[in-house]
């Protein structure tokens, strides 16, 4: 059962083209990630679903009901879709207790008193309630924006890029409370985030996004290892990318083992009229008794495991391999292999 | 709707003038163009020249000495060379008249070692020279805050790895801190020279035609208000060409300020001596800020008591327009401001660069474009009653109400400088948290905007109160009937030789300006120390 319905949504900013054609929903109790480098249209996403924005083409449904569409908007705040940012927006030149009873203009006092003071504890910044943002520390900011925006009792929650302030080792604990909560309270999330580790561990579904246009809508696992093409496969963790050629057969040959390639196979037609590209990640090519022989090359050194660079010879490029947890010496023979479902590919 | 109507409103004093300077008097007109107009141009041409050259001689060195020595009470010699802004400039050279003049403390002294008249008419301000001095020294300080601000926040980083390079003093100085703050450079030369051209107290009361002085004449010499619009529109050609020539100079150079608050041991960049530094700056706080003081407090005689019933009233009438004036200029600007970033209307950016004609235009120009369509309302207005037989005279000619709209033309943009500023740093994800937290547009700009503004707005309002209580032609032409304020009364005894009388009120505007800016130092030095 969906909440939140885009369809064929598209913005058009002088002439410029922000968003195109995007298409999905966000079903109920569900996290989805909107993936992508900057400038994607992440954000503009973000913002025509929160009614910041019209789109140029397209439909917004909440609940069934039209709220956007070029003609019509429902106003921001009348949609009951809370949008988030990262902690440094909460409003400074008032308390703690007046951002979190920011949204509660319309409740008499008495009743905002005692919502307010109810999150004050479950969120443990009852002995904040009187400070202004700037004494607070990153994680309690964090906290009175979560307040701030779960007192109005939202349908669905949007956050834009919520930690990306945050540092690594407050990051973690931060959105895993933030998302634990979010649980509990049966909210449903559109988060938005450059962030793939970030992206990979709260969601339900990963939304790829670049230039604007829907590349693959998936969840993390099957995203990872069965990427649509080359871009999803690189967003979405390290590769080892090269070109192959195809034989008279239409059989392309990788460093572990010939392959075929899906697409040419589904149109009947020869590979080698294409050009094909190889990618395989790191982690998936492993040290083994048999397999290719390689030179190590390089080596590094990342606490819990090492990563090499290894020379196949002439033939193939050098490769990256991670996660092992054996150390080799530089000029040391070894032999590698990968499993054949491992190795992508794809098509220019 | 509203702001389109407003935008013409402002702009109508500017265009009455371009439209009115096309039907003149012939003979008056004649008399202007083949005697006089010359030496207005030439005069306020030179005058610019010659205030440009002293004020960035003395701006520049001193915010090079602030900044890049280790001078002892940096804090103190950079407020005091700040403090001119708060004396009128007439003042001053109501000051430095009496002290040239034959007769007055160096003519004496000059008697005292023998030396002959020649050395004292040297040293008269009553002529071009002279009056490049005063308005240098009143105007400096413009040059002397935004380039010391340039130099601290933009050139020192640069100027630091420079440093460590081996690069010489005088190297860093041509080759790094000036063209680094050039966009400073540029707007603080564009600041002194619309200052320059503005003024009338100064060159009138020397004797200096300039391009101002004349349009005084030619309304109430010659009694013709389209020749006096016809020179406003050449002095307001002059200005425009001004502000084209800076945006054409500032074309895509923004100054990027790095890290705010970060400050070098700068003395550990070139162990340079401060004598001469120090020698200099007290110099200049001397000629600038204490000899006009002192001179104002000695001839505070108790003459000058004998008129403190219309002191008080002109104190009282000072205090109200400035007040009034800056809170109206305020709430226009920052409700502008608020639209043009709530409700993204791009004619808005037109408005705010338009208004910008309003500060470069001279006061006498403005009130010139001020007076003839506020008759012009008033007969309409006057002729609607007539018809229900009644006769209501002139509402808007010589009411506070057409003052404060002048005041209102004339200071737009300087409230706008510091609120656009302002507004800016508040993160447009603020407006989204809140709209999306159900707040509307009035909850928006009252509750979130201007409390996080209020400094940007108090600086804003300091600023224009200072400006309206200084400011000369416009109120000497559209005050409403005997009424005067401080800097009227000051040009009026000024204007009749009673200097003792004069220094009154001008210390008067002194004292009430010094404390705003003060409160302005502070403010800056609060967000500077955050």
């Amino acid at each position: 059962m969906s909440i939140i319905n885009l369809e064929k949504v598209s913005l058009t900013l002088n002439n410029l083209s922000i968003i195109k054609d995007i298409t999905f929903s966000l079903n109920k109790k569900e996290v989805v990630s909107i993936l992508g480098p900057s400038g994607a249209g992440k954000s503009s996403i973000l913002r025509i679903i929160a009614g910041l924005i019209k789109p140029s083409e397209g439909y917004v449904y909440f609940s069934n009901k039209l709220i956007s569409s070029n003609k019509s908007i429902v106003p921001t705040g009348q949609r009951n879709i809370a949008l988030m940012f990262q902690e440094d927006v909460l409003f400074p030149h008032l308390t703690v207790f007046k951002n979190i009873a920011f949204g509660l203009e319309r409740t008499s006092f008495k009743e905002k008193e005692k919502k307010v003071l109810h999150y004050l504890k479950e969120f443990s910044l009852l002995e904040k309630k009187n400070n202004f943002p700037n004494s607070l520390s990153g994680g309690e900011k964090q906290r009175v924006a979560l307040a701030r925006v779960l007192i109005t009792k939202p349908k669905a929650l949007l956050m834009d890029e919520p930690f990306s302030n945050l540092d690594i080792n407050l990051k973690k604990e931060i959105c895993n409370y933030t998302l634990e909560t979010l649980k509990k309270n049966n909210i449903p999330v559109i988060f938005v985030t450059h962030d793939v580790e970030e992206a990979m561990s709260v969601s339900d579904r990963i939304i790829v996004i670049k230039k604007g246009k829907i590349l693959q809508i998936d969840s993390p696992k099957k995203l990872y290892n069965s990427p649509i093409n080359k871009c999803v496969a690189n967003m979405l963790g390290s590769t080892n990318q090269f070109e192959i050629e195809a034989d008279a057969k239409g059989k392309l040959f990788t460093p572990f083992g010939s392959v075929s390639c899906n697409k040419c196979r589904s149109i009947n037609k020869f590979c080698q009229q294409k050009k094909h590209f190889c990618i395989i990640r790191p982690e998936n090519i492993i040290i083994s008794k048999k397999g290719v022989k390689a030179k190590v090359i390089n080596k590094y050194f990342l606490g819990a495991s090492w990563a090499y660079q290894l020379d196949l010879g002439a033939k193939f490029p050098i490769l990256n391999i991670t996660n092992c947890k054996r150390e080799l010496k530089k000029n040391q023979y070894i032999r590698v292999n990968a499993s054949k479902k491992d190795i992508f590919i794809f098509q220019e | 709707m509203g702001t389109l109507f407003f935008a013409i409103i402002v702009s109508t004093p500017i265009l009455v003038i371009f439209f009115s300077s096309f039907k003149v008097n012939n003979e008056v007109w004649a008399h202007i163009y083949n005697y006089l107009i010359a030496s207005y141009v030439l005069n306020s041409l030179f005058l610019v020249i010659g205030v440009l050259a002293l004020t960035l001689f003395i701006g520049v060195l001193a915010a090079w000495f602030l900044v890049f020595y280790d001078l002892p009470f940096k804090k103190l010699i950079s407020t005091l060379l700040v403090l001119p802004i708060a004396i009128p400039s007439y003042a001053v050279a109501y000051c430095y008249a009496a002290i040239t003049d034959k007769g007055g403390s160096i003519d004496s002294v000059l008697s005292g070692i023998n030396l002959g008249e020649s050395y004292l008419s040297m040293l008269n301000v009553r002529s071009l020279m002279g009056c490049i001095f005063v308005l240098s020294l009143t105007l400096f300080p413009y040059i002397f805050l935004i380039l010391k601000y340039s130099f601290q926040y933009n050139a020192l980083k640069i100027i630091e790895s420079a440093a460590n390079l081996g690069v010489s003093k005088i190297k860093l100085f041509f080759n790094f801190a000036l063209p680094i703050s050039r966009p400073a450079l540029v707007a603080s030369i564009t600041l002194v020279i619309m200052e320059t051209l503005a003024d009338f107290g100064v060159a009138s009361y020397l004797g200096i035609n300039t391009l101002s002085v004349g349009i005084y004449k030619a309304w109430f010499g010659f009694d013709d208000l389209q020749s006096s619009a016809r020179l406003s529109a050449v002095l307001l050609i002059f200005t425009l060409s001004v502000i084209l020539i800076e945006k054409y100079l500032r074309r895509n150079k923004k100054e990027n300020y790095t890290t705010l608050g970060q400050h070098t041991d700068v003395n550990s960049l070139f162990n340079s001596k401060i004598t001469f530094p120090v020698f200099f700056l007290f110099i200049i706080i001397f000629l600038s800020l204490i000899v006009p003081i002192l001179w104002l407090i000695t001839n505070v005689s108790l003459e000058s008591f004998n008129s403190v019933n219309t002191v008080f009233y002109a104190t009282f009438n000072s205090f109200k327009v400035a007040f009034i004036g800056a809170f109206v200029i305020i709430s226009f600007a920052t409700f502008i401001i608020f639209t043009k970033r709530v409700f993204k209307i791009n004619i808005l950016s037109f408005i705010i660069n338009f208004s910008k004609i309003g500060y470069a235009a001279p006061g006498i120009v403005i009130a010139i474009g001020v007076i003839s369509p506020s008759i012009f309302l008033d007969k309409q207005i006057s002729q609607f009653f007539s018809y229900f037989g009644k006769d209501i005279g002139l509402i808007l000619s010589g009411s506070i109400t057409i003052l404060i709209f002048a005041y209102l033309v004339r200071f737009l943009s300087v409230a706008f400088n510091p609120i656009e500023s302002g507004l800016e740093k508040v993160s447009e994800k603020i407006d989204y948290s809140a709209l999306n937290l159900g707040a509307n547009k009035q909850t928006l700009l009252f509750k979130i905007h201007l409390p996080m503004i209020i400094s940007s707005c108090l600086i804003a309002f300091l600023l224009i109160f200072i400006d309206i209580l200084k400011e000369l032609p416009i109120t000497l032409i559209l005050r409403p009937f005997n009424y005067n304020t401080l800097s009227v009364l000051t040009y009026e005894y000024a204007s009749s030789e009673q200097l003792a009388q004069a220094a009154l009120p001008a210390l008067l505007i002194t004292i009430i300006g010094l404390f705003p800016l003060l409160f302005i130092y502070k403010i800056l030095n609060y967000k500077e120390g955050n």
